[in-house]
């Protein structure tokens, strides 16, 4: 079998400049696979709260905290691979190489260098490029002010999913490599788990389990297996955060790729989402609506 | 209650294997199998609601079901190979800690050529040495530890032996195909939800030049972006319906999950035959159940080995000889 594009594009050109059309094609489907990962995420944090609701075991009910982890944290690693893609020169090869490492740099990266990121990352206009396509000074100072609302807003956005990553990671992957992960109950109740249990005081927000990795460290001919614990809540109060972050990672994810697609098949480079254009003042509102108009126009 | 025996002489450090082991496997039994279990359900269900979904979300759910059910395979092969190839003079579950890139693929492309003593350490009829690596038959040992056993089990537990690894042959020859078959659509769904978007892309035959209104065109199950750098860029399947593929991959997901509860039931019997007090001080031992059928079906074996067997023979110790 043979695939093709089946793409009308305005300028070719511009979307081959752009990563090309295979690219073009993947982030116009970006909403309904955001869609279904929020739905994931929010069928296994309701199938986790049926578990505690109808008092399930305990290792079950954490079993079932860490399926919405592990959703989660893929909603937040389809949020690391663009952030990771659009700061390279060849996004689509990027996006379809990524590692953990590079997903990390590019959180730590959107999070710490917001003015560098937000071009790249969200095509963001700014005032010179609204100079620059000859706006009056009142419309660019509604549309700098829709600019703030909506930065401050993806900011947010991307704090929350980035910590999410960064501190759930290792638990994701391992839930996908064998799950070396041992439940509470075994760990902390006698028993335990000999030498794993050893100096690991009681999780003092009930349920939780234990995370074992081992890495090999070669010396000469012999080998050194070093084993790692670490502790994982998954209470409620901890799963409910993973469920609404990993959400978020979702939303986030769905539109950069939005902002990404509109711009291929629009033709330009930069813009200002109307996303929160709800939320401004009336008469800004008013005005927004009025160029948006003469834009389609 | 029955009376304890004492525990033996010599067994493996209470500390550093036995109690992490029991944990680990306790931990199989009540939290991953039954969370495995409930992924592969749930993304079942949730594909079998989206009848009237747009096909985005609706390949996205397909995906799902595979990547649920393929995730097995990978703990299947992490059991197996801990236990095939554990590290010198540590606790064996370990190795099965160790993340390691290939793990999967290379088990499920070798299991198809493994041999009966391999099969026998999986089935957990034998175990590897932890000095010399050698294989050694739990039927030809438990007479060394004064276990004697009626020569009409032995003969059953030697029938059981030799249905498990045809058995386990069959089985796993075929989720070898499995994983070879869906592991790039786990890929996909696990890593960036690389799903075709059906909406913006066409499949045609090899033979046509471009896409046009005369051009046949052809509906994939599911298509998906393959990593950057592989041979071709885009893995698709045309032999199954949507709706076949989801109940095909969601059936060989629970097969895989029951091979793995199989796996720790196999071993967790000898943990099982100690006795803790409420402080978690070693009692002594009680009867040993050995699950020598775990991986049979009621067809594998004959009426008259099943009788004799049922779930396993019991070892019940002779405690005032020890």
């Amino acid at each position: 079998m043979k695939a093709f594009a089946a793409l009308s594009l305005r300028n070719p050109s511009w979307v081959e400049r752009q990563g090309g059309v295979d690219l073009l094609t993947h982030l116009r489907g970006a909403a309904d696979r955001a869609e279904y990962r929020r739905t994931g995420i929010a069928r296994a944090f309701d199938r986790f709260l049926a578990a505690e609701r109808n008092g399930e075991p305990e290792p079950s009910t954490g079993g079932l905290g860490l399926l919405v982890m592990q959703r989660a944290l893929l909603a937040a690693e389809d949020l690391g691979g663009v952030l990771h893609a659009f700061r390279e020169k060849d996004p689509w090869t990027e996006l379809r190489a990524t590692t953990i490492d590079r997903i990390d740099e590019a959180f730590e990266w959107a999070v710490v260098q917001p003015v560098e990121a937000l071009p790249k990352v969200f095509l963001i206009a700014d005032r010179n490029t609204l100079e620059e396509e000859g706006l009056g000074e009142g419309d660019i100072e509604i549309l700098m002010r829709l600019r703030e609302r909506t930065i401050q807003r993806w900011n947010r956005m991307l704090e929350t999913s980035g910590s999410l990553w960064l501190s759930t990671r290792d638990v994701a992957k391992a839930t996908m490599h064998g799950f070396p992960i041992w439940a509470g109950d075994f760990v902390f109740t006698p028993p335990g788990a000999g030498q794993l249990s050893e100096g690991l005081p009681d999780s003092p927000y009930g349920r939780c389990a234990l995370l074992v990795t081992s890495t090999e460290h070669k010396t000469g001919s012999s080998t050194e297996v070093r084993t790692h614990r670490s502790p994982v809540r998954l209470d409620q109060e901890a799963v409910a955060r993973y469920a609404r972050e990993g959400k978020v990672a979702a939303r986030l994810y769905a539109e950069i790729c939005d902002a990404h697609a509109q711009s291929r098949m629009l033709g330009y480079a930069a813009g200002i989402p109307f996303l929160l254009a709800r939320n401004v003042s009336a008469s800004d509102r008013e005005r927004l609506a009025e160029l948006s108009q003469e834009r389609r126009e | 209650m029955c009376s304890l025996a004492p525990p033996p002489d010599e067994m493996p450090d209470l500390t550093r294997v036995i109690l992490p082991s029991r944990a680990f496997f306790l931990s199989w039994l009540h939290q991953t199998v039954p969370a495995r279990v409930a992924a592969i359900d749930d993304g079942e269900e949730h594909y079998g609601l989206l009848a009237g979904a747009s096909s985005g979300v609706q390949d996205m759910a397909v995906a799902a079901v595979i990547g649920e059910s393929i995730q097995p395979f990978e703990d299947l092969a992490y059991l197996a190979t801990a236990w095939d190839e554990p590290y010198s003079g540590i606790a064996t579950y370990v190795r099965a800690t160790t993340w390691k890139r290939f793990t999967a693929s290379n088990f499920w492309q070798e299991v198809r050529k493994w041999d009966d003593a391999r099969l026998d350490v999986f089935a957990g009829f034998a175990g590897r040495n932890p000095d010399t690596q050698g294989v050694e038959s739990l039927i030809e040992t438990l007479p060394l530890l004064g276990v004697s056993i009626d020569e009409r089990v032995l003969e059953a537990m030697q029938a059981a032996r030799d249905a498990t690894l045809q058995r386990l042959k069959s089985v796993l020859r075929g989720l070898g195909d499995d994983w070879k078959q869906f592991s790039p659509y786990q890929l996909a769904y696990k890593h960036g939800g690389l799903i075709l978007n059906r909406e913006d892309m066409a499949f045609t035959t090899d033979d046509a030049e471009e896409l046009t209104a005369s051009v046949a065109r052809h509906e994939p199950s599911l298509a998906v972006w393959t990593r950057a750098g592989r041979k071709q860029p885009i893995q698709a399947d045309f032999n199954l319906g949507q709706s076949e593929l989801v109940r095909y991959v969601a059936e060989s997901g629970r097969l895989v999950v029951a091979l793995c509860e199989a796996f720790v039931r196999a071993r967790i019997a000898n943990i099982d035959a100690l006795e803790f007090s409420p402080s978690g001080k070693l009692l002594g031992l009680k009867p040993m159940h050995l699950p020598w059928t775990v991986w049979l079906r009621e067809g594998d074996l004959e009426r008259s080995s099943w009788e004799t067997l049922g779930a396993g023979p019991t070892i019940r110790w002779a405690s005032d000889d020890r």
